[in-house]
């Protein structure tokens, strides 16, 4: 390594990477609420086999969680570029609203079906991206149009009912939310894989530096010859494309196109996700292991609430001290303010 | 030569036609459409909406945003309908002559060691005990206020409505019931308990109302003082807001609760209404709706408050430095949209004469803001008007209306609605645009 | 004659900064006070601390003969301190009327007297000798009258002590001339006035005593009549006055070489922003651009550099003609730009070092082809050593850098793309005087090795000691060139002032 060559005259002290520190809070509350979890919900750590499958209440989080954390990937690379996507909610019900009529109804082949689905949802997307980054709506207010409008296309689709595709000749579209693979329910692979790909995606190319380039100052960005618009159009596109596999996971999980239930508020508990993995609303440095942790600490705190028998409608009860509590710490007013004095006397 | 209005009044001219049009358009497409009724039935309907949107109308013209307004609907129409007073009477065969019973001896009844009329003044006739089925709000209350713990004799008997209670206990002579506090009992015999008509818990219905009002008020201002203190993003903390506030909604019952108080019943809908002769009058919502616009009127155009409100929306920086308190003003501005929130929640209850943790307000948020800007108001804040907020209101009734004239499904609304936001978006854009480059030149 | 404000032993400090250092301060009524200071001399602090924007660490305020701390602007206010600040801080899409009452409406029940506001407004104006439509739009009128109105509310509380913060910098000079003699109006009233500019000629324009800071910490105040200009220069940059100078009269650098222009333009310009000119820059050559802000330096290079689409007018980079219109195109035919406005347009503040070097050459190459991790380090390093770039180690968030060293990361991001023509806009602007050194001694190398330099800044003597030709500015125009020998302060000066003169020397 050429480090410390140079006539550089302050040390350089062995710091944790960024990525490392910002990860600390997150895990540290996950690690928390199970250990919580290990002393006063029984049987919460168990697994069982069956069937060759694993099955318990870890595998339940990682299964339930599987939509919330695939669209926490694309909502990070959008808030980092300083933007919020509220549409992912609708384009999830586009999703699982299209997969249910091409697929089921019309008998599609299930690849055909599905490269329709996904490719309306990068339509979607374009048309977000579009506004935002050609006519340069506020992020809130152009995704909030296809936030209203999208769920009323869904229902346009299904003509306002519920498609149900219990039956088996959609084996594939069924598998998508309920097979298993290696083991674990099939959403985990498909997490797995879709976090992989955008970390390769955005670190392995210069694109994560664009991004958090054109979020943390758009201005010098465009100087420098980033493109920011393509950049933002982009990250936009790419939301839609994670929203489209999270709605068809979740049209496949209840074997049914809801339009007017599909992803209803999933796009506040993904922002929620990427803000508790660490990523500034403001934009910036983005933490996709982080949005993936958050995604799961809120799976756990739900899960945790269904265990212990209390009415699962009190759930956003302790989503909001959650929300509250991770922007004070992440504050530097709260910092500055209120955790100054308890610093100081520790220092 | 200035053919165009100034920028700033172009979208609430483009909004004023809309509406007009609209209506223009309804009046002489369908019968019926255009008739004083039509008009009042669809401010009736737009009314929760309204008095919501006024609140956030303050909020996005001093540039920020409330997500929360539709959850503390919500849970303010939950506090009135639970803080109103519920309970049972207690009912007995016409003919039987006790009218007096206390609540120890109601209690005794129960539990089986009262079993004879005679114990309590009246003929020598055995007691036959009838109670609600389990689970039933009466049932819950009988045992919560009136046996205290102690739990029912064997004997008892279970029925299943308070009509069942009714005909069983007419139909039985030595037979004792108890009915919801509010289902009329007649052709039964009501007994006083402690000298009252009934055991029940609960305020009047201006205190509760009071009390879902301050709920809002603290909500708002709790949120508000988060948002200037903390200097947190407002959009993440009514999100937060949100979340508490349909979760509290939750906790107080996780079932919609049923308002059966003859004010909301009879005073609201039959007394506190102006006649405008024939069948047609102004209902209270519309009235509440109709006094907070004029009072949001005054508040944004006449008072101090109001202006530092379109100040720090024109430039938050500048109103700080002019001194204009802007935290005193943005702690304000949530807690007035909390209150407004609220009193969407007690419209709510007016209009549908219960409390609902789950449908009441659902997507009123975005209805709100979806007003607002067609109201004409920049959502980027400092340009806009509460009368225009009125006119975004009536014109999603209008798109109601004529969609339910149509006939044509209902999920038409949510997309006439995005392409409306989308056109008063890009107009309001291009109107900015245009400022700018005057400005500049 | 007794002090109107009087500031005994001020001092301030900001984390890792000494901001103020027991500094004193005295204003008389019925004077012009200049507060002069290179950029982080202390000025604005010193009127952070007096409008009650900051607290104060030590020292005394008085005003009238009275001590007061003032707890924000509001406070400051009620005391009889208005301040007027560069950007006109107002409410654009308010009317006139409304932001020289707004916070102070008087009300009868609660309720704002919109006649009363307007009648007010109308006097306050009037007492500036202004005289327009109340009730129209802040923005719809030009920044110079929005500075009076900005004035008219500061002096709409029973101001005592009015402070101008740089009020100048975007007026032209009619709007000038009209701002000064509204100020002298105050002055005979008894205002004291507290005046910041850079712009020597109207300090001894208005002043009666001018008082100088550097490095937070006080030079000394001087009547303006006795204090010659380039003593006043050498007090600000803290340097010797013969030393200042012997670098005025320093020899002229080399004339360009006479081969074929790397950039040369024709007609260039834009409305509204540059009226056309012709423009031509050699490689190995330092073309400074003079003129004070606002008359059209920074929107030359804007032009130059593609940010805004050119109207009129024609470019050829090496002969071939060019349509500019993107900085990436720009880029793509080696042009460099450090903007002005470092926090704005330069840095990207969350990023490292290391990334903040390499973001304009990675751009260039595209997403797709990223530079490997080593190259990065290699690149980040090799510019923290060459260009001196104080930070631990090139992870560092460039936030967490000073001034000067941010400046020369955004020079190392340049660098990295071997440009063959650099436009420095402001480079030496807020960053201390070592840098500044430094960044000059870089642009001579520079220009050795072959790069085409234009250099624009606001300090005429930075432009004179480094440019081989000088190109003035005045009003959005080009109105001159200099070269080689014709170079010299005077010169410029002149030229700017529009007072013929520039023959000489």
């Amino acid at each position: 390594m050429p480090e410390d060559t140079g006539l550089r005259t302050l040390p350089s002290p062995r710091r944790l990477p960024a990525w490392a520190g910002k990860l600390l809070w997150p895990v540290l509350a996950l690690a928390l609420l199970l250990a919580f979890n290990a002393v006063a919900t029984p049987n919460f750590f168990n697994l069982e086999i069956r069937d060759g499958h694993l099955y318990g209440s870890l595998i339940d989080i990682l299964n339930h969680g599987a939509k919330v954390m695939i669209l926490a990937l694309g909502m990070t690379l959008v808030i980092a570029t300083g933007g919020v996507d509220l549409s992912v909610g609708a384009v999830m019900a586009i999703a699982g609203a299209l997969a249910a009529m091409v697929i089921h109804v019309h008998a599609w082949p299930f690849a055909a079906g599905l490269a329709l689905v996904l490719g309306v949802c990068l339509l979607a997307g374009a048309w977000n991206g579009m506004l935002v980054a050609v006519f340069r709506v506020q992020p809130i207010v152009a995704t909030l149009i296809l936030m209203v409008a999208g769920r009323g296309v869904a229902q346009l689709l299904t003509d306002g009912k519920i498609i149900t595709f219990t039956d088996p000749a959609n084996p594939a579209l069924i598998f998508l939310g309920n097979g298993h693979l290696l083991g674990l329910p099939f959403p985990v692979a498909i997490v797995a894989v879709m976090l992989a790909l955008t970390v390769l995606l955005t670190r392995r190319t210069a694109l994560g530096l664009f991004i958090e380039s054109v979020g943390d100052n758009e201005t010098a960005s465009h100087f420098s010859g980033v493109q920011a618009r393509s950049v933002k159009f982009m990250v936009y596109v790419f939301s839609a494309f994670c929203a489209g596999v999270a709605g068809l996971i979740a049209a496949s999980n209840i074997k049914a196109a809801d339009s007017n239930n599909a992803g209803l508020y999933l796009e506040l508990d993904a922002i929620l996700a990427v803000v508790i993995g660490g990523t500034a609303l403001t934009g910036g440095r983005f933490y996709l292991v982080g949005a993936v942790i958050g995604a799961l600490l809120i799976q756990t705190l739900t899960t945790t609430i269904f265990m212990r028998d209390v009415s699962a409608h009190i759930i956003p009860l302790p989503k909001a001290l959650v929300i509250v509590i991770v922007c004070l710490l992440q504050s530097p007013a709260f910092r500055r303010k209120i955790m100054a004095p308890f610093v100081r006397r520790a220092a | 030569m200035r053919l165009l209005p100034p920028p700033k009044y172009v979208p609430l001219l483009a909004t004023a036609l809309v509406l007009g049009g609209l209506f223009v358009a309804g009046a002489f497409r369908y019968e019926n459409f255009g008739t004083l009724g039509n008009v009042l039935g669809t401010i009736r309907g737009q009314a929760m909406l309204g008095v919501v949107a006024i609140g956030a109308t303050f909020v996005i013209l001093s540039g920020g945003i409330d997500l929360s307004v539709g959850a503390v609907v919500a849970l303010t129409g939950m506090i009135v309908a639970a803080a109103l007073p519920s309970g049972v009477q207690v009912v007995v065969p016409e003919d039987n002559p006790v009218r007096q019973i206390t609540r120890d001896q109601l209690r005794q009844v129960y539990a089986g060691e009262i079993t004879n009329w005679k114990q309590l003044g009246g003929p020598d006739r055995a007691i036959v005990p009838v109670t609600r089925e389990l689970a039933s709000s009466a049932h819950d209350s009988f045992m919560k206020h009136v046996m205290a713990g102690r739990p029912l004799a064997d004997r008892v008997q279970y029925v299943n409505d308070d009509s069942e209670v009714k005909a069983r206990v007419q139909g039985e002579a030595g037979a004792i019931g108890y009915v919801d506090l509010y289902y009329a009992p007649r052709g039964l015999g009501r007994l006083m308990i402690d000298g009252e008509h009934g055991v029940q818990v609960g305020l009047n219905p201006a205190l509760a109302i009071a009390m879902a009002l301050a709920a809002g008020l603290a909500i708002g201002a709790g949120m508000g003082c988060l948002i200037h203190f903390f200097e947190l993003p407002a959009f993440l903390v009514t999100l937060a807001g949100m979340f508490f506030a349909r979760g509290a909604g939750f906790v107080i019952h996780t079932r919609s609760i049923p308002i059966k108080h003859p004010f909301f019943l009879r005073t609201v809908n039959e007394d506190l209404v102006i006649p405008l002769g024939g069948h047609l009058e102004i209902p209270l919502a519309v009235i509440v709706l109709l006094a907070l616009l004029a009072a949001a009127l005054v508040l944004a155009h006449w008072t101090r408050f109001g202006r530092n409100v379109y100040a720090i929306g024109g430039s938050e920086n500048s109103a700080r430095l002019m001194g204009l308190g802007v935290g005193r003003t943005k702690i304000l501005i949530y807690t007035l949209a909390g209150l407004c929130s609220a009193i969407g929640g007690v419209v709510w209850t007016f209009e549908l004469q219960s409390g609902d943790p789950l449908q009441a307000g659902l997507g009123m948020e975005l209805d709100a803001i979806a007003a607002v800007v067609i109201g004409g108001t920049l959502l980027s804040g400092g340009v806009g008007f509460v009368a225009g907020t009125l006119m975004g209101v009536l014109i999603l009734g209008l798109i109601k209306a004529i969609i339910t004239f149509e006939n044509i499904n209902s999920w038409w609304t949510k997309i006439i609605m995005g392409m409306l936001l989308l056109a008063f978006i890009l107009l309001q854009n291009f109107v900015t645009k245009a400022s700018m480059r005057r400005k500049k030149t | 004659m007794n002090p109107l404000l009087q500031i005994c032993g001020l001092t301030k400090s900001f984390p890792g900064v000494r901001a103020l250092e027991g500094v004193d301060f005295a204003v008389r009524p019925g004077e012009v006070h200049a507060l002069m200071g290179e950029n982080g001399a202390g000025k604005s602090t010193l009127i952070k601390v007096l409008t009650g924007v900051y607290g104060r660490d030590g020292g005394s305020i008085e005003l009238g003969g009275r001590a007061i701390a003032p707890r924000s602007p509001q406070d400051a206010e009620r005391e009889g301190i208005s301040t007027v600040y560069q950007e006109v801080n107002l409410i654009p899409e308010l009317s006139v009327a409304e932001n020289i009452c707004l916070g102070r409406q008087s009300t009868v029940g609660g309720l704002i007297r919109w006649g009363a506001i307007r009648r007010r407004a109308q006097q306050a104006l009037a007492r500036l000798g202004l005289d327009i439509d109340v009730t129209a739009t802040l923005s719809s009128y030009s920044i110079a009258i929005q500075q009076m109105v900005a004035i008219a509310r500061a002096l709409d509380v029973q101001a005592r002590l009015l402070i101008l913060d740089e009020p100048t910098s975007s007026l032209d000079e009619q709007e000038v001339a009209e701002l000064f003699a509204v100020l002298r109006r105050l002055r005979d009233d008894g205002l004291g006035i507290v005046f910041i500019t850079h712009f020597l000629d109207q300090v001894y324009a208005i002043s009666d005593r001018i008082t100088v800071l550097r490095n937070g910490k006080l030079v000394g105040t001087y009547e303006a009549a006795g204090l010659p200009k380039l003593s006043l220069i050498a007090h600000m940059i803290g340097k010797d006055p013969a030393e200042v100078e012997a670098m005025s009269q320093a020899p002229p650098p080399p004339a360009p070489t006479g081969a074929e222009a790397f950039l040369r333009a024709e007609q260039l310009g834009r409305a509204g922003s540059i009226a056309p000119m012709d423009l031509a820059i050699h490689a190995g050559e330092v073309v400074g651009l003079a003129g004070l802000l606002g008359s059209g330096r920074t929107e030359l290079a804007r032009l130059l550099f593609g940010i805004d689409r050119s109207d009129t007018g024609r470019v050829e980079v090496e002969g071939r003609s060019v349509r500019l219109g993107h900085p990436r195109r720009a880029i793509a035919l080696g042009l460099a730009f450090t903007p002005e406005d470092r926090k704005i347009a330069g840095i990207i503040p969350s990023l490292s070092v290391r990334e903040n070097i390499i973001l304009a050459l990675q751009a260039s190459r595209g997403p797709w082809r990223r530079l490997a991790a080593s190259r990065q380090a290699e690149l980040a390093d090799r510019f923290i050593d060459a260009l001196g770039i104080k930070t631990p180690d090139r992870e560092q968030a460039v936030a967490n850098l000073s001034g000067g060293n941010q400046q020369k990361v955004i020079l190392g991001r340049w660098l990295a793309m071997e440009p063959r023509l650099l436009i420095l806009d402001e480079p030496t602007r807020g960053i201390d005087v070592g840098a500044k050194a430094e960044i000059e001694k870089l642009m001579a190398n520079l220009r050795q090795k072959g790069m085409a330099i234009l250099f624009i800044s606001s300090e005429l003597e930075e432009v004179v000691r480094d440019s081989q030709r000088v190109i003035v500015l005045r009003d959005r125009c080009k109105i001159g060139e200099l070269t080689g020998g014709q170079i010299d302060e005077h010169a410029i000066m002149h030229m700017i002032a529009g007072t013929q003169g520039g023959e000489h020397g």
